[in-house]
């Protein structure tokens, strides 16, 4: 009865799916089928495998391919769990007389790229090695870095898509009821975890916060180190990024390769980072205050040279800066939207002939190209791209606080920010933090 | 173990935050008014009037640490007795009004000075409803939040205030520091003596209403706090030391005016000046957000009622707050208000202690 019921789902499922393979062999005069997709499993690589396991050879060492079945006894297993198998990329060894099945892993299809060296965050001395879009890979690389028994793996399935969260914990440091909670609410989402924006809303985080409390990293080494840190790392299958849990104001101007450096280079390099975010996020709204509203503040030259700048600009500066920055999101969006090999002459038309031209017609006036100018390079000298997206939306915030205020808006603009930098919390850690501080202590 | 080794460093932490926010919010205090009011007392001598004060401050935030020492919680809203009424009339209600007068005094006094110094065309009206909605948004949020906004805006600007402070230097001229000899003492009994003393108390109230799981080191605040005299000191005496005392006694913020006589060659600003001030007030702000953060606990509490009912009160608080500072017309009404208040202020910083005491004493019966 359960023979035919496994065969008859078999044939079923045959008909729908035309990469479902099933084939026969006899092996000491006993009948097998073995299933499985080829469009998951390489079946030719394969067969060695198989017949070494039916052979009853699976006691001796296996050479190459270093095959594991997850379950070396014949059992009779339930039809679901044979098909969820089949689906996971499995593959199933019938036995027809005794009624019995083996699931192997087998030599799977190469669905998955290499590592390859990072492409978002790059890297001048630290590994060159990046995540993929294979969890399963990605935690084989962070065990590498860091081979202690301390290292354990927690993992759970969600949605129909069983999606599978892998989550890395490092004994002593992680705080594991903070990671079995943070499981759990994954695992009681009911809706389907497609992109990092449902892990936001699984975790009860606001849609709408400036702050990116899941941040994203394609380097193993980061990663290790955030786990070191008490951070909560962990991986979405088919996402090619660690998400970190847990990040402080620091991580945006700090990583962990720059360790590499001369540690006097590495203060500097702090500093230049502080600066460059100082100047993403005040400079424009500095601009718009002290032509609108206060230009007594600024040194007379300065004034007049400005002033003159502008003579024949028609418009209020507020309006002047925010053409701008309008241009310059475009063509930064333009440029990561076009294939590598046009994107630099995007670059090219947008920055340096469109500026020109923008100048001699007097649409804006020559400083503010500078400015601009200014704004854009030090936006990108924040560690993280998620960081420099939060940069680029908090200017506006203060432009508009400038514009509206001068001088005074535009530090209470920076006052409202940091208040409201200060006030984010992730399930009680706060974001302006030390390192540690809070993530243990403060939930136990 | 490492969890003992990591709860040590946050305690270190959390000092350092506070003691950030306490230095911030005397320096954003200080440097505005206080300087005028040590000019208005004595002819000679003026530190001795800055030692006074100072001691006087520090010796105060030295009992308030001392007793809040004493206590398990560091709220003493905490330990509220189950009928209220007769605390809230003694101590939250002069407390509170204490809070609100001081906030509708400060936030006049700001609001004058930007329209000094920046905003010459807006009405005075805007400014303030700019200071007290920021001061709002900010109080709205928990304590640690505010410390920890502190901290960022100490990142942004302490680098700013450090080289104004050497720079406030540059012009002085050290004769003006004689003659030092103290004519009489009869200045104790003078307004602008009575004014300036304990003129900076509000800056330690939220000592006693710090939130749960603060363990803190009242000995290294207490300690950190003694940075106080310098400053009161450099408020004090460098406009004398630039301009000497009779031109200096003569301006509505002299720290301010001597910072326009320094000449900056090397900035795009014109004068330290705007500088000095937009820090002086972000810092102040600060300071206003936690006072009315300190008047809806006192609100929660003396009512009884949720968070969401306290920060609605505290928002029509703050209107009523916005609407009392716009009827004071000028600025030597500002001067009389603040004279009004120093009996409140003294009743509550007593009242306060008082009841920290009586709390003590309570809480050693018990066990």
């Amino acid at each position: 009865m359960r023979a035919m019921d496994f065969m008859n789902e078999i044939e079923n499922l045959k008909q729908k799916n035309k990469d479902l393979q099933m084939k026969s062999i006899m092996i000491n005069d006993t009948a097998y089928d073995v299933i499985g997709f080829e469009s998951l499993v390489d079946f030719s690589a394969t067969w060695e495998i198989v017949e070494a396991l039916i052979g009853n050879k699976e006691n001796k060492p296996q050479e190459s391919k270093s095959v594991q079945s997850t379950n070396t006894t014949w059992s009779k297993a339930e039809i679901n769990k044979q098909m969820q198998a089949l689906y996971e990329g499995k593959l199933i060894i019938w036995n027809r007389a005794e009624e019995a099945s083996l699931i192997v892993d087998p030599v799977s299809q190469p669905l998955y790229r290499s590592i390859e060296v990072p492409v978002n965050e790059s890297v001048i001395y630290g590994a060159k090695d990046a995540f993929t879009e294979n969890s399963q890979q990605n935690i084989g690389l962070l065990r590498s870095k860091y081979q202690s028994k301390d290292v354990e793996v927690l993992t759970t399935q969600h949605g129909k898509r069983n999606r599978r969260f892998s989550f890395l914990i490092l004994k002593g440091t992680t705080d594991q009821q903070m990671v079995e909670m943070i499981k759990k609410k994954i695992e009681d989402y009911p809706n389907e975890i497609k992109q990092v924006k449902d892990i936001h809303v699984a975790f009860g985080f606001s849609k709408f916060s400036l702050i990116t409390r899941v941040s994203s990293t394609e380097l193993p080494e980061n990663a290790m180190e955030y786990i070191e840190q008490g951070k909560i790392v962990f991986f979405m299958d088919g996402y090619p990024f660690a998400l970190v849990l847990f990040n402080t104001v620091f991580d945006v101007f700090k990583q962990p390769s720059d360790s590499n450096y001369l540690s006097v280079f590495v203060y500097s390099l702090y500093m230049l980072r502080i600066v460059g975010i100082m100047i993403a996020v005040l400079l424009p709204g500095l601009y718009v205050a002290l032509i609108t509203i206060n230009p007594e503040m600024l040194k007379v030259q300065l004034a007049l040279s400005i002033t003159e700048s502008r003579q024949f600009v028609p418009y209020p500066a507020f309006v002047e800066i925010i053409i701008m920055l309008l241009l310059i999101e475009l063509i930064t969006e333009a440029a990561v939207r076009l294939p590598i090999s046009i994107s630099n002459t995007i670059g090219v038309v947008g920055g340096i002939i469109l500026g020109q031209a923008i100048v001699e017609a007097s649409l804006v006036s020559g400083v503010l190209i500078i400015i601009i100018a200014a704004t854009t390079i030090a936006n990108g000298i924040v560690i993280n791209f998620e960081n420099g997206i939060t940069l680029r939306l908090m200017k506006y915030i203060i432009v508009i606080f400038s514009a509206l205020f001068g001088i005074l808006g535009h530090v209470i603009g920076l006052l409202v920010l940091c208040s409201y930098i200060a006030r984010i919390t992730s399930f009680g850690v706060p974001y302006v933090r030390w390192k540690k501080e809070g993530i243990q202590s403060e939930n136990q | 173990m490492s969890g003992g080794k990591r709860k040590g460093s946050k305690v270190k932490i959390n000092n350092l935050l506070i003691i950030i926010f306490f230095l911030l919010t005397n320096i954003g205090v200080m440097f505005l008014l206080y300087p005028t009011l040590i000019l208005d007392t004595v002819d000679n001598g003026h530190w001795l009037i800055v030692l006074i004060h100072g001691f006087a401050h520090i010796a105060l935030v030295g009992v308030l640490l001392f007793g809040m020492s004493k206590l398990e919680n560091p709220n003493v809203l905490q330990y509220l007795p189950e009928k209220r009424w007769f605390i809230s009339i003694v101590f939250m209600i002069p407390l509170s009004l204490f809070i609100i007068g001081t906030v509708i005094v400060s936030i006049r006094t700001y609001a004058e000075f930007t329209t000094v110094l920046f905003l010459n065309q807006t009405p005075i009206l805007y400014v303030m409803i700019i200071f007290v909605t920021t001061a709002t948004y900010i109080g709205l949020g928990s304590m640690e939040s505010i410390f920890r906004t502190t901290l960022l805006i100490a990142g942004a600007s302490s680098y700013i205030i450090v080289v104004i402070f050497i720079l406030s230097f540059f012009n002085a001229k050290w004769y003006n520091l004689f003659p030092m000899k103290v004519s009489n003492i009869d200045f104790v009994f003078e307004m602008p003596f009575i004014t300036g003393f304990l003129i900076l108390s509000p800056t330690f109230l939220f000592f006693a209403f710090l939130p749960k799981r603060k363990k803190l080191n009242y000995k290294t605040i207490f300690w950190f706090s003694w940075c106080l005299i310098p400053f009161i000191f450099m408020a004090a005496y460098s406009p004398m030391l630039v301009f000497g005392f009779e031109v200096a006694r003569n301006f509505t913020f002299p720290y301010i005016e001597m910072l326009a006589t320094v000449d900056i060659q090397w900035s795009i600003f014109e004068t330290l000046t705007s500088l000095f001030g937009l820090s002086l007030l972000i810092y102040a702000t600060i300071f206003l957000g936690m006072l009315l953060h300190i008047l809806r606990m006192l609100y929660q509490n003396m009512f009884q009622v949720g968070s969401l009912h306290a920060s609605i009160a505290l928002v029509v608080i703050v209107i009523t707050i916005a609407v009392a500072a716009n009827m004071i017309s000028t600025w030597e009404q500002v001067q009389t208000h603040i004279i009004w208040i120093i009996p409140l202020r003294f009743y509550s910083i007593i009242s306060l202690l008082i009841f920290i005491f009586w709390i003590g004493r309570r809480q050693k019966h018990e066990t």
